[in-house]
């Protein structure tokens, strides 16, 4: 067989494939069919193409039935989870703002407002501390103590000169001399306004001696409350004691 | 942004407002009563009054603050009142202050304990070296507790008031 002969009969054999594959176009499939006609080797050829194609195709058709049912369902399962896990994705990524987010959004524009709320509220917090606070320098309740007068005019009291124990610089020079003897630590000096108005109260009396005098345990009853007044008497010598 | 949302967004931030104030005042009111523990040292006001049984029985604006007891019925035979000196007396736990009278009378005061708003106190109150009473006793914060010291037709009032810190 000549080398032209088998690259004709090649050539033949891809027309007839593509003759088979309905590949070719109307002038060549009658040219083809007729050749048909005439070669019948080449009409055997064709019935062999079409006899592997059936076998093929019957033996998927055949693997197919051979899948049972219940896996197409399983398989359509897996299809619908992913399908739906999808949606959701989506939906999530669409999802419109939650509460809070929307508060958000909406207090954005006022954060000047609110920060002066919030400031308002800290001033007042320190004005209500400032008021609690005690006030040491305008005190209306303070009790009165010594003015210049009252030291100019301090005299010991009515019995002092009787007494001889009694101090002498405060007898001789009753101006201011006596207040610096009696006072020596300046830090004893009464302030008027550490102390508010007295509160009225019964003490409690844990123990109690009269030493060399007599004295007396009492409540006095004002109109703003009782107040406890210890009754001390220096003129009798007799002696007492009282213990509670 | 509507007025709708400013309307809503502005009542939002006074209801948060008012329980961060609330709060907050809480905490500041509340502080202070953490701090009621044992006291360490107090000041007690000590002032000598001198009554007499002469005179028109008007109290003076200096004793305006013993008012209300000089003029119960317990002190109805005195006419005549006078601030004669007031002394402070700086207490730290357990030490003894003494400060002497121009009436000659002598206070010995010292802080035994108690807390903020009650102290326990021991006093001794002499004359010329000799007690005339010596007690341990307790009393709220500014209450007063007076000890009247009698001699013939005149007395000295002493007056006791004291508060923590």
């Amino acid at each position: 067989m000549s080398a032209e002969s088998n690259t004709s009969n090649f050539a033949l054999s891809e027309e007839l494939s593509a003759y088979f594959d309905g590949e070719l176009d109307a002038a060549a499939e009658a040219a083809m069919e007729a050749e048909l006609e005439a070669n019948p080797s080449l009409a055997e050829q064709l019935g062999d193409l079409s006899f592997m194609r059936e076998i093929v195709a019957g033996d998927l058709e055949l693997q197919a039935e051979r899948v049972p049912e219940a896996r197409f369902e399983q398989i359509w399962d897996s299809f619908e989870r992913s399908l739906e896990r999808e949606s959701r994705l989506q939906e999530a990524a669409e999802a419109p703002p939650n509460l809070w987010e929307r508060l958000l959004e909406w207090a954005r524009p006022l954060r000047v407002p609110l920060a002066v709320v919030g400031t308002a509220a800290v001033v007042a917090l320190v004005f209500a501390k400032s008021i609690q606070a005690p006030e040491p320098d305008q005190g209306p309740d303070a009790v009165a103590s010594n003015t210049p007068e009252d030291a100019a005019s301090d005299q010991p009291a009515a019995d002092e000169a009787s007494t001889p124990e009694s101090e002498a610089p405060s007898l001789s020079t009753p101006s201011k001399a006596p207040q610096m003897a009696v006072a020596p630590n300046p830090d004893t000096k009464a302030e008027p306004e550490m102390f508010p108005q007295p509160e009225p109260g019964e003490a409690e009396i844990r123990h109690i001696s009269f030493g060399g005098r007599t004295g007396t345990i009492s409540q006095v009853e004002g109109t703003r409350g009782t107040t406890t007044v210890i009754w001390v008497t220096e003129d009798v010598p007799a002696q007492s004691e009282r213990s509670l | 942004m509507t007025m709708h949302a400013k309307i809503l967004a502005s009542t939002l931030a006074s209801c948060l407002a008012v329980p961060v104030a609330l709060t907050g005042a809480s905490l500041v009111l509340l502080a202070p009563a953490q701090a009621d523990a044992a006291v360490s040292d107090a000041t007690c006001r000590i002032h000598a009054v001198e009554a007499t049984e002469t005179g028109d029985g008007t109290i003076p604006k200096d004793l305006g603050f013993l008012k209300d007891q000089l003029e119960a019925p317990e002190f109805a035979r005195y006419k005549s009142f006078r601030l004669l000196e007031s002394k402070d007396f700086k207490l730290t736990l357990n030490t003894v202050v003494e400060e002497r009278f121009k009436s000659g009378h002598s206070v010995k005061l010292s802080l035994l304990g108690g807390d903020k708003d009650k102290l326990e106190l021991s006093t001794d109150l002499m004359r010329s070296g000799t007690s005339l009473v010596n007690m341990n006793f307790s009393m709220r914060s500014n209450q007063i507790v007076l000890i009247p010291v009698r001699r013939s037709d005149s007395m000295v009032i002493f007056a006791y008031q004291c508060k923590a810190g």
